[in-house]
């Protein structure tokens, strides 16, 4: 684990509800910068819900969420301005193309005006959705669908992204291209929350696992301490061990 | 499959056959009624006193079949998303282009039989000027003029379709082509007040040449519209229609024109909506408000006294600009704006706010500097006035609008019913408080911007 000093996001006892149906409730964590964190559950474990809380999207009805100190719903525009998130069924406008879209965010997150083009460019080529950019968004497929919302992530240099299923459903060949774009994100100084149920894939690149249960996280393992621990021998991987977890 | 077939429920899918076998039946024996008392003997020759039959005609009925002309062109606007999923359905099955073509054509008369049974009802309120053989013959004539024009209008469709490089683009049979139907339902109208206007049209043995073209009209239009159907659908398969439908956007706004440029460096949301509307089928909000503006026109000047008018096309302004402000909330529904994008972006509550309300106030401006030119003719200051006064409600509806929206959002249907509220406190409390209207106005306008200290761009349980 990191020391405390490099922490980006502080969660201190937060409570989340939808009217009576409470998620989460009582969860305290640290993330910390340059960090890949894979946040693993089961259906309705609070995942989604919990990414909404810490990007600033759902207010904790207890608990504070701090950013550099800064409650994040105090401070909430500004705080956006430092994030990315995708959707899982990320929205777009019907009426612009890829590439307008892009625009259109870079614009909102007041990326200066002689880097949008370059950095919409350098986006779309990240996530190989230059070809396709003149598309209106309504005639992308699924896939590329997830690739734009993962190249509007990108836009503005965030310090954190939150990636919410989002390598879902996207081609081999873009899956290995996006994983690396998001390795250099973290190698350069980002933070990185994905929420996935593709462990193969958190194994690979997260160096962090959170696993919640029932809006409580049961495990908060990392990737190395993971590998040397007693539990990984020859019968055992991350699924197993994470099932066996969500079963005891 | 015979054209006749659909009416007797025979098509695939098909339900209530016993229901729409008794509404033929009864269509039949009613048509036939109509032809042995309009359009035998000496009753075909009997015919209304024309000024008469005229001057009735223009005091009431006129406006209501013009309202009748603007509401069928609305509804005919808002057709056949579902179609698409029917052709796709219905051509996956062993069936002739020309039954399908049938198929559509009778959904159509069908859907649409509203407007020659107004039109009859319209007709018979003349029953106390004319001869009722006439009003038969004129039901008659306005049946089948409805045939020929709706089977006109899938024909012109079928050729917008075919024209081009690229035959059989996606126009037809999912989306509609508005001055297309512009075109057809002005025909309409043009055609039934010709037999309004020269009663020999449709009396004596002129009617049963009138009646004979049409009959002709109808089954050349059928007959074509089978083979243009037939030939559309042989250059497009059903994936055809689909990958035409993929729409790509050649120029970015970066490089689109100044005037975009501009705007993008001020509000990329206000750009975007204006791209929306230039994006979007905007003929059909074009001929619809210019038939408003006619219409409006029409009805302030049927009073005799300026004054009488223009307090008329006042009110008629207002509720023009209530109805627009309402459908400017709809703008910050979810299927519009998702909150799953804008509580992820950093907004502030003016990006949404000036992105609808300016080109909603735009639109509004048009359409009353519109009424304002039509009137200016005959009382230049008054005009003048009506037109400072009429925007200043429309912007009084907007703000309000735009500020329980924000205020409600998400929520649209929250917002909507406030708006209702303030509009229903707006209309009782002036009325009761007339003396103190200005004061009553500005405060109602103003309590609404109350809600926009409750906007937060994120959840909250």
């Amino acid at each position: 684990m990191k020391s405390t000093t490099d922490a980006i996001i502080e969660v201190q006892g937060i409570e989340l509800a939808y009217g009576v149906n409470h998620v989460i409730e009582d969860l305290s964590t640290t993330i910390h910068a340059k960090s890949f964190i894979g946040l693993i559950g089961p259906n309705g474990a609070g995942k989604t819900t919990l990414l909404m809380s810490l990007s600033g999207q759902f207010r904790p009805q207890k608990g504070r969420i701090l950013f550099q100190d800064s409650d994040i719903y105090l401070r909430n525009i500004e705080f956006k301005h430092m994030i990315g998130y995708v959707h899982e069924n990320p929205f777009f406008y019907p009426y612009l193309s890829a590439e307008e879209f892009l625009y259109f965010v870079a614009r909102i997150k007041k990326v200066p005006k002689n880097e949008i083009e370059s950095q919409v460019a350098s986006a779309l080529k990240s996530v190989c959705l230059d070809e396709e950019s003149q598309k209106l968004t309504p005639n992308l497929s699924m896939g590329m669908r997830k690739k734009l919302a993962i190249a509007a992530a990108l836009l503005g240099i965030p310090k954190i992204i939150f990636l919410d299923e989002a390598l879902n459903g996207i081609d081999i060949e873009s899956a290995f291209q996006i994983k690396q774009v998001l390795k250099d994100f973290v190698a350069n100084g980002g933070t990185i929350i994905l929420s996935s149920h593709a462990l193969e894939v958190i194994e690979k690149i997260c160096d962090r696992y959170l696993v919640l249960k029932n809006g409580e996280i049961i495990a908060d393992l990392t990737a190395d301490g993971f590998k040397k621990s007693d539990v990984v021998n020859e019968d055992i991987d991350l699924e197993g061990y994470i099932i066996q977890l969500l079963n005891a | 499959m015979p054209f006749t077939d659909y009416f007797v429920g025979r098509f695939p899918g098909s339900l209530h056959l016993p229901l729409k076998l008794g509404i033929s039946i009864a269509l039949v024996f009613i048509m036939a009624a109509m032809f042995l008392l309009g359009c035998v003997g000496r009753s075909l020759f009997e015919q209304p006193d024309s000024d008469q039959f005229l001057a009735i005609f223009f005091q009431e009925p006129f406006v209501i079949l013009i309202t009748l002309v603007v509401v069928w062109y609305t509804v005919s606007f808002k057709s056949t998303p579902a179609r698409l999923d029917e052709y796709k359905f219905l051509s996956s099955l062993p069936i002739s282009a020309g039954s399908i073509c049938d198929r559509f054509i009778g959904q159509d008369l069908l859907r649409y039989s509203w407007v020659p049974g107004l039109g009859i009802v319209i007709y018979f309120g003349l029953l106390p000027v004319s001869p009722i053989s006439h009003l038969f013959r004129l039901s008659i004539l306005t049946v089948f003029g409805f045939i020929l024009f709706v089977v006109a209008n899938t024909v012109l469709h079928l050729l917008s379709s075919l024209k081009g490089r690229n035959p059989g683009s996606y126009a037809y049979p999912g989306r509609t082509n508005p001055i297309i139907i512009a075109v057809i339902i002005l025909g309409y109208a043009v055609s039934q007040m010709s037999f309004i206007i020269t009663p020999a049209l449709a009396s004596g043995y002129q009617f049963w040449i009138v009646f004979i073209l049409l009959l002709l009209g109808n089954s050349a239009s059928l007959v074509l519209a089978r083979f243009l159907f037939s030939k559309w659908q042989t250059k497009n398969s059903a994936f055809q229609m689909w990958a035409d439908q993929t729409i790509t956007v050649r120029s970015s706004w970066l490089r689109a024109s100044n005037q975009f440029r501009l705007f993008a460096k001020t509000d990329p949301f206000l750009l975007k909506n204006l791209l929306k509307i230039r994006r979007e089928n905007t003929g059909f909000s074009m001929i619809l408000t210019a038939m408003f503006i006619m219409l409006a026109y029409l009805i302030s000047m049927n009073n005799e006294n300026i004054n009488d008018s223009i307090s008329v096309l006042f009110a008629i302004s207002c509720i023009y600009s209530f109805l627009i402000a309402f459908r400017t909330i709809n703008q910050f529904s979810p299927d519009e704006e998702s909150p799953d994008l804008v509580y992820s972006l950093p907004l502030r509550t003016w990006n949404l706010y000036f992105s609808v309300f300016i080109p909603a106030m735009g639109w509004l401006a048009v359409v009353l500097a519109s009424l304002t030119i039509l009137i200016s003719g005959g009382a230049g200051s008054l005009a003048g006035s009506f037109l400072l006064q009429s925007l200043f409600a429309a912007a009084a509806f907007l703000l309000v609008a735009s500020n329980y929206a924000l205020g409600s959002y998400p929520d649209i249907k929250e917002a909507q019913k406030r708006f209702l509220y303030w509009t229903t406190a707006l209309m009782v409390l002036t009325a009761v408080l007339y003396k103190y209207r200005i004061i009553t106005v500005s405060l109602l306008i103003i309590l609404p911007f109350l809600q926009l200290r409750k906007v937060r761009f994120y959840r909250v349980g």
